[in-house]
């Protein structure tokens, strides 16, 4: 793989950093021999020994032997242990209680080291240090027996008073916590404490990689254990967070599979630009750039390439952290408005032993909706007749129109056969295959104590349940860190992804839409038939009936083919020099490189490419992060304690690519470029750079009120030079009362509060400033073209967007943690938009760049966390999370109405930014009404009459979201499940639209039996249709509404209730007729509640698997998408938008949603 | 340790500092692909081939709308828009969403940087004549329309510009015309770029000239004093005098697929369709054809046999002669698909193919393939139509142009007759053919102007838009509405609607033009300025 990569020349001066360190790395790491004990973990809080010594004795099958006059039983002890082995584990307890200890197999003996009744008082003294034997002032010195506290002076010195014998506990944040026992004969002694990284309490990563105790921190964080979506797997592991976070919408599309997926944390904060979050992986921003969509152009085609996030292997994720708000991400910059998510992955450092891990997911996938909102008793033709001529059956193929399906009549079908009428039964289901998804890891990690390294294969194989349609990706993912003596610190990692996907879905209105393309086949005519019939004789393209734009789904699948192709490597180094205790620099380079390659081929015949056409895009995106950090920490008082950081970074990304176009394919034995005629290449470079500054103040005052404020100062390279810097900065505070206020703990036993605001200042993308030509990537007739390639208006006055957001919240914890809160309310608010705004062609531009426009959002999160059942062997954990946005549009630039987000392809539908409307509007035209609100009719056909203006008629952004995970935990045995809940958006769907028009649609039902009755009554009445309504005996469909019967005196139009039925195959054919029609019943509630996965798992008991050699064996049965609990909109998923950018609420010829069933074993050795 | 410390923040302060230091990005924002300094007479080549080679103007102008409107063709469900005047904005509003953005765009910037230029000027003259040549279409189209203004977004920053009545654009048309073919010598700098002439000064001359005269007849209705003096001054500075003058593109042999321009645009709306989707003639062509015995209709009308019309490359066998051997020679009627007339299947014996059953549909005649290959010339402005303008113009208002009206009007049949040869594989009408056709239709006192302008809607065959404008002008030839019940629109419609787009984004200056429409209502049966009862 790196030969291919070196053949391609890229090799970045700073991968050659990184490769280095990784040699050292792996060269450094000694293979410590694996121990074969066992190693537990323990958290005591305060807890008696005699209960400490029962934990120790169940969990490692030992026994104690003491004398009990001679050990304290209710010595309390506070002690954290992390996979530690028994020996460590004793010697720890036996540091905090003062006792000698010996090992003899399974017993452990236990003695005071001097006899109680012999302790003297004496006064202990010394000094403290830190690993570099600098002084350290502010240590929280403690005599756990007395329970006396000081803290050490400026220069580290300490006395305390203490009984021979007595636990003196040294603690600072920063440093492990160090216990001696004090002895008279060394009344003077010097402690060393050491640094650690990792914290005893709940520590989670913030900006920058920064760990902060969570009670810290003055805004919402949300976390996720990377075991928790291991196991049931999505190929995209962002879409494993739906329904598990508040605040957090994840929209997956209709891309399928390798498709992107829209995440939008607390609501869109720009009109135009980019709402997605950034995502950080260990500290280092990576690119997170939509390869390639549909569009949000009214005739989007195409195919989904998929998004970067995709490439991160849930297996080697440690943690997912969001970041919600502005506050929390202030130090990542503009591209950080929209939220953070930071991926942390798993690093050696966890074991001390080699560690190998195996997981596995097999699954199979098939369709999750399917056709539930059509008839299934009429079948081809028009007017409820039979069809007579051959001819006739060509025209009609998708129409539903015809008289009630019977298998005992023969009719004659477009290729002139007869059949019999009958209904093929899930006709368009069969067109679809079962999928399967394969995959599985293997994982080494080691570590000794100045070197560790993880290094991840992993493999994925999908089919889809398109036919044809394939991925495969292959991760690769290592880590490593290294300590050289004992102020440098190396850390590196490199991912290398390789990609590929073959034959995604086209979607929306593009020719190769199979969804849309089986729209309306009448229910008679099976499917199958065009497995053989899409081609003729000279292997050309027959059309089937759809015509140019719908082409024959099997010439698409068998003939057709699109190919993508991703490499990515993922790689950083960073160093760290610890100057002194309280002074740390940290650097950092990263280069995240994906080579994306997208071919497609459309063979000669097919429509719009009669002569054959290979289209070729070739992309690099590289990103490249520098940064260097500068912290000093101190303990300024004993109650007081500082950090400040400084850094500054450079980001520079660099994306450049070539679309080639090749037709006219004349050698037609081998699809290559080569083989085509006539090529064209168009090259394209996208370029820009953030220069940043930053620094970052926490306080804290005696671990109960903690302040935080942040500045940063970014200058962007888009921006106009007199005009590109942007300073914006940001306070948050925690105040955790419980603590301050001394409150019992036996009912609430946490509560803080939290307080925060920030500003984000955001520029806009490259190349905005000015016009640009370019020639016309052919020439004609050997001449030369060229013209303006700018085709938005460029605007060189151009400033930063500002996002102020405001938040307060509360963490409540009850019953010893048994029932969690955690509420949050935030404003936002974005001003001078930077928007691609509608401009009248006339201008020579479509559209404009300007800044204009503010749009808010005020919301509420609420995640309430609860154990209803704890017991021996039963537990149940029941989460809830529950998010509320409101995304409002507050103005835009004067004189102009609204802004498009996207355009429906029918119906004069747009999704649009409207002042005083939700974001993402859905436009449309309503039916006439009269003043009391009823439909009016045209007096012909019936159909109700189109409103002279477009209104809002939706919205397709979510009112409110939430998810329901429940843990079910017996024995070895768990079952989870998550619920996802979305709620309050519309979805304009045109699947439903051509259903209607083509006769598919349940609801063209009412009516048709009434007519063919009617009709078979006239004719046998010999009657004329004329006579026959004269008469007033037609039957039929009547459609709900009024029609202008006259005018009054004023002139004012009289409107009647409609009372006349008429043919429901003509009412419907004129239902939507070009450029008229009406929107709102095809606008439905997207409102869903879907089960998102279920896993059964099993882990097998230690007794079992230890005798296999195995240390951890977990099976699991899983489940992602099983089915849907609820939702309104028949015959497609709710789930369905075609596009990822912000016009949200659109759907056109969805393909059926995929549900999965599977198995995942997860064995560790 | 203390030195070493503050080493080591000497080092990372001063590091940073450099980073943050800089807000200058060199040419970091600058895009390294595109220029920012083109020569403009690239820009000139470009609008020229995209006249005529964009798919989608010429699709949903020609095709779809005015040449079905004008009853040339018909009967496919892609132009139902046209021939049963079903009404769609959005079809309506390519020529200008498309147009303005693209060929307005840059002939605007392209006359704007070469005017002043004295190493420019004849450049500069020929992008002035294709500007008036470019906004002719649109107005002639939609009427009023953004002109003064147009296209300046970027140049002088007005992103709304008004709406200038077609009077005023006529107006400045002529003016123009005027100034730029009296800016024009061979002398000066040479344009070889120019993909209509290859640069030839004289022939511009006679473009400008010609345009000029084309122009001025719209105004014979409305404004029939200044239509003749303009008609004048422009015959007077010299209009084409021959075939070999004729403005004309030769496209190239691209299949278009909605991203090239290469192909004729008019082309490949026709042969992107397999042949059970193709238009068909309309029988309004084919009559008017037949009662002059118009020796070009059994070239220009064909019948073909496809062995499978739903394949869009399957051979295409022209059947023409055995079938006007059994029944006679049938397109379809206005306002009716090409199924709506029955045709009893014909038994022909097929070379390769044996006896055939040829249904309906394929009996229904086609323009001949040869009229419609992707490489097939657009003729932009012929000798031809110049010719029976100016015999319009004789007759009309007795002015003295030349040679007498009825001479004008044979120039005008020969040259209609004879350009057809510029086709490749189109037919070579011989002299004795082309009198023949000029004897049996006489000038007859009294239908004079029918005649003449409708042998300019049969020389404009294929130019859609140019044989809208002139029945609308003269309102010949005499076409019957089509009334069918897919429309409520019961007259044949006579301008394109304003696009939604422009509506909302230019409301003020829309709302302004649209309430100077007869009626103030924007719809496609009203009138445009010159197209007067």
């Amino acid at each position: 793989m790196q030969k291919k990569l070196l053949i391609k020349q890229f090799f970045y001066r700073s991968f050659f950093k990184i490769a280095t360190v990784l040699l050292l790395i792996i060269s450094s790491v000694s293979y410590g021999q694996a121990q074969t004990k066992g190693l537990y973990s323990f958290n005591w809080q305060n807890t008696p020994l005699s209960s400490v010594i029962k934990q120790v004795e169940n969990a490692a099958k030992v026994h104690f032997s003491y004398n009990p006059k001679d050990i304290d039983l209710n010595h309390k002890i506070t002690l954290m242990v992390s996979s530690k082995d028994i020996t460590q584990v004793v010697d720890l307890i036996a540091k905090q209680i003062g006792a000698n200890y010996k090992i003899v197999g399974e017993t452990i003996m236990m003695q005071a080291i001097k006899d109680k009744k012999g302790t003297q008082h004496f006064h202990l003294s010394g000094k403290v240090y830190d690993g570099e034997h600098n002084e350290l002032p502010g240590v929280i010195i403690t005599n756990v027996v007395t329970q006396k506290s000081l803290s050490s002076g400026t220069n580290g010195d300490f006395t305390i008073d203490a009984n021979e014998g007595d636990s003196i506990r040294f603690k600072m944040v920063g440093f492990e916590l160090t216990t001696i026992t004090a002895t008279e004969k060394e009344k003077n002694v010097n402690i060393t404490m050491k640094s650690t990284s990792t914290e005893l309490k709940a520590v989670v990563v913030t900006a920058l990689g920064i760990k902060r105790e969570e009670k810290a921190l003055g805004y919402s964080i949300a976390e996720i254990d990377g075991n928790d979506i291991k196991k049931a797997r999505e190929p995209n592991i962002i879409n494993s967070l739906e329904g598990r976070v508040a605040g957090v919408v994840i929209t997956e599309g209709a891309g399928g599979p390798a498709g992107a997926s829209r995440v939008i944390i607390r609501g869109n904060t720009s009109i135009t630009g980019n709402n997605q979050p950034l995502y950080v992986v260990d500290g280092v921003p990576i690119d997170n750039s939509n390869y390639g969509s549909v569009g949000s152009s009214q005739y989007a085609a195409g195919v989904d390439m998929g998004d970067a996030i995709s490439a991160i292997n849930p297996d080697d994720v440690a943690t997912i952290t969001v970041l919600k708000g502005p506050s929390a991400s202030a130090l990542y910059g503009s591209r950080a408005a929209n939220g953070v998510i930071l991926i942390t992955t798993k690093k050696g450092s966890d074991k001390k032993e080699l560690g190998i891990e195996l997981n596995s997911t097999s699954s199979i996938e098939t369709q999750l909706t399917h056709q539930d909102g059509n008839q299934y008793i009429y079948g081809q033709g028009n007017a409820e007749q039979l069809n007579t001529t051959q001819a006739q059956a060509e025209t009609n193929m998708f129409t539903n129109f015809g008289p009630r399906l019977d298998p005992n009549l023969q009719v004659i079908g477009f290729d002139g056969v007869y059949r019999p009428y009958a209904l093929v039964p899930n006709n368009i289901q069969g067109f679809f295959r079962t999928g399967s998804t394969f995959t599985n890891t293997v994982a080494f990690s080691n570590s000794n104590d100045n070197t560790a390294f993880r290094f991840s294969a992993s493999d994925l194989r999908n089919n889809d349940i398109l036919p044809g349609s394939n991925m495969r990706r292959s991760t690769f993912n290592f880590t490593g860190s290294s300590k050289f003596g004992s102020k440098i610190t190396m850390e590196a990692k490199l991912m290398y992804m390789n990609e590929d996907v073959i034959n995604r879905p086209s979607l929306a209105d593009d020719p190769g839409n199979i969804g849309n393309n089986f729209i309306g086949l009448a229910n008679n005519i099976n499917q199958a038939y065009f497995k053989q019939g899409y081609k003729d004789a000279q292997g050309d393209y027959v059309d089937w009936g759809g015509g140019q734009y719908h082409l024959d789904p099997y010439w698409v699948i068998n003939e057709m083919k699109n190919e993508t192709t991703k490499n990515r490597i993922l790689g950083g180094v960073q160093g760290n020099y610890a100057i002194t205790s309280w002074l740390n620099l940290q650097g950092r380079v990263s280069t995240d490189l994906t080579y994306f390659d997208y071919t497609k081929y459309s063979p000669i015949s097919t429509p719009n490419s009669l002569f054959g056409e290979l289209d070729d895009i070739n992309q690099k995106y590289s990103t490249t992060e520098a940064d260097l950090l500068l912290s000093i920490q101190k303990q300024v008082t004993p109650s007081l304690w500082l950090s400040a950081k400084f850094g500054s970074s450079i980001l520079r990304v660099d994306n450049p690519g070539t679309t080639g176009v090749n037709t006219i394919m004349t050698v037609t034995d081998v699809v290559n470029i080569n083989s085509f005629s006539d090529k064209t290449v168009v090259a394209n470079e996208y370029r820009e750079q953030t220069n940043s500054f930053y620094g970052l103040l926490t306080a804290a005052y005696k671990s109960y009120l903690y302040l935080d404020a942040t500045l940063r100062r970014d200058a962007s390279s888009t921006l106009p030079v007199n005009n590109n810097t942007y300073t914006y900065p940001s306070l948050s505070s925690s105040f955790v009362f419980t603590d301050a206020f001394k409150i019992d703990k036996s009912v609430l036993s946490f509560g803080k509060i939290r307080l925060s605001g920030a500003e984000v200042g955001t520029a806009t993308s490259a190349y905005q400033l000015q016009q640009y030509y370019s020639l016309y990537p052919q020439t004609f007739n050997g001449q030369p073209l060229g013209g303006i390639a700018t085709t938005v208006l460029p605007n060189p006055h151009l400033k930063p967007t500002r996002t102020t957001s405001y938040e307060g919240g509360t963490e409540l914890k009850f019953f010893n943690d048994r029932l969690g809160l955690d509420a949050t309310y935030y404003t936002s608010k974005s001003k001078d938009q930077i928007n691609l705004v509608a401009a009248p062609y006339s201008s020579g531009y479509g559209e404009q760049i300007i800044n204009a426009g503010v749009i808010d959002n005020k919301g509420v999160e609420i995640t309430l966390n609860t154990k209803p059942i704890v017991s021996k062997d039963f537990t149940w954990n029941l989460n809830v999370n529950f998010a509320k946005n409101t995304n409002t549009v507050e103005s835009l630039a004067a004189g102009v109405p609204y802004l498009t987000l996207s355009d429906a392809r029918w119906l004069g539908v747009s999704i649009v930014a409207k002042p005083g409307s939700p974001y993402g509007a859905i436009l449309g035209y309503d039916a006439q009404r009269d003043s009391k609100g009823d439909v009016i009719l045209d007096p012909t056909t019936l159909t109700p009459l189109q409103s002279a203006d477009r209104t809002v008629l939706g919205k397709g952004t979510w009112n409110w979201t939430g998810g329901l995970t429940n843990s079910f935990y017996y024995k070895n045995f768990g079952l989870t499940m998550v619920i996802d809940v979305k709620q309050g958006a519309s979805l304009f769907s045109m699947t439903n639209l051509f259903d209607v028009i083509d006769g598919s649609s349940a609801a063209t039902l009412p009516g048709r039996a009434e007519w063919i009755q009617s009709e078979e009554e006239r004719q046998s009445a010999g009657m004329t249709s004329a006579q026959w309504a004269a008469a007033g005996k037609v039957q039929g469909y009547v459609p709900q509404g009024v029609v202008q019967t006259g005018t009054n005196a004023n002139g004012t139009p009289i409107y009647t209730k409609n009372t006349k039925a008429l043919d429901p195959s003509v009412y419907w054919g004129n239902y939507y007729s070009s450029g008229n029609g009406i929107a709102t019943p095809f606008i439905y509630d997207a409102s869903y509640i879907k089960m998102r996965e279920i896993t059964c798992s099993y882990q097998v008991p230690t007794s079992l698997t230890s005798k296999w050699k195995i240390k951890d064996l977990a099976i699991a049965i899983v489940s992602r998408n099983p089915f849907i609990i609820h939702k309104n909109v028949p015959n497609v998923d709710p789930d369905s938008n075609y596009t990822n950018g912000n016009g949200q609420g659109l759907e056109y010829g969805s393909l059926p949603s995929r549900k999965s069933w599977g198995f995942n074993l997860n064995l560790k050795f | 340790m203390k030195r070493y410390l503050i080493r080591w923040m000497v080092i990372s302060i001063s590091m940073m500092l450099i980073l943050v230091s800089c807000n200058k990005f060199g040419d970091v924002n600058t895009d390294p692909t595109q220029s920012s300094n083109l020569d403009p007479a690239l820009q000139l080549a470009l609008v020229q081939l995209r006249f005529s080679g964009d798919p989608d103007i010429n699709e949903r102008v020609s095709v779809i709308e005015t040449m079905p409107l004008v009853q040339q063709i018909g009967g496919d469900y892609e132009n139902r828009y046209g021939f049963e005047y079903v009404e769609d904005r959005q079809y309506m509003s390519d020529l200008w969403e498309i147009g303005y953005p693209n060929d307005v765009l840059n002939i605007v910037d392209a006359v704007a940087r070469t005017s002043n230029n004295p190493a420019k000027t004849n450049l500069n003259a020929i992008c002035r004549i294709m500007k008036v040549y470019i906004f002719a279409r649109l107005t002639d189209l939609y009427g009023d329309i953004p002109y003064s203004q147009a296209g300046d977004g970027y140049l002088t920053g007005v992103v709304r510009p008004v709406f200038d009545t077609q009077q005023s654009i006529y107006k400045n048309f002529f003016t123009e015309l005027t100034a730029a073919v009296a800016e024009l010598d061979a002398s000066k700098d040479a344009v070889p770029q120019d993909i209509y002439y290859q640069g030839n000064i004289a022939e511009w001359k006679k473009f400008g000239n010609s345009l000029h005269l084309r122009l001025a007849m719209r105004l014979s209705k409305v404004d029939p004093a200044t239509a003749q003096s303009e008609v004048m001054a422009a015959y007077n500075a010299g209009v084409f005098t021959s075939n070999s003058d004729i403005c004309f593109t030769q496209h190239a042999n691209i299949q278009d697929n909605y991203s090239d321009i290469r192909g004729n645009g008019v082309s490949n709306a026709f042969t992107q369709q397999p042949d059970n989707a193709r238009p068909r003639v309309c029988n309004t062509l084919i009559n008017e054809m037949n009662s002059t015995l118009d020796p070009r209709l059994q070239y220009i009308a064909r019948v073909y046999w496809v062995p499978n019309p739903a394949d869009v490359l399957s051979p295409r066998i022209d059947i023409t002669d055995s079938v006007t051997a059994q029944i006679p020679l049938t397109g379809v009627d206005a306002g009716h698909y090409v199924y709506d007339v029955y045709l009893n299947p014909l038994n022909i014996n097929i070379p390769g193919y044996g006896l055939v059953s040829v249904p309906s549909d394929s009996q229904k005649a086609q323009l001949g393939d040869w009229m419609v290959t992707n490489d097939a010339p657009y003729l932009h402005l012929t000798y031809a139509e110049t010719e029976f303008l100016l015999a319009e113009a004789t007759m009309r208002w007795g002015l003295s142009l030349g040679v007498d009206a009825k001479t004008h009007y044979q120039n005008g049949m020969a040259a209609a007759c004879q350009q057809l040869s510029l086709f490749k594989g189109g037919p070579v009408l011989t002299d004795t053919q082309i009198q023949q056709f000029q004897i049996n239709n006489p000038l007859i006192p009294g239908k004079e102007l029918q005649q003449i302008d409708t042998q300019l809607w049969v020389a404009l065959l294929l130019n859609g838009p140019e044989a809208f404008a002139n029945w609308r002008r003269t309102g010949f030839p005499v076409l019957t509405p089509a009334i069918t019940a897919e429309s409520t629109t019961t007259t044949i419609p006579r301008r394109f609607e304003y696009p939604l787009t422009e509506a909302e984004q230019n409301s003020a200056n829309l709302n302004k033009a649209v309430a100077a429409i007869g009626g103030g209502i924007d719809t496609w049966t009203a009138r445009v300025w010159w197209d007067v009862q």
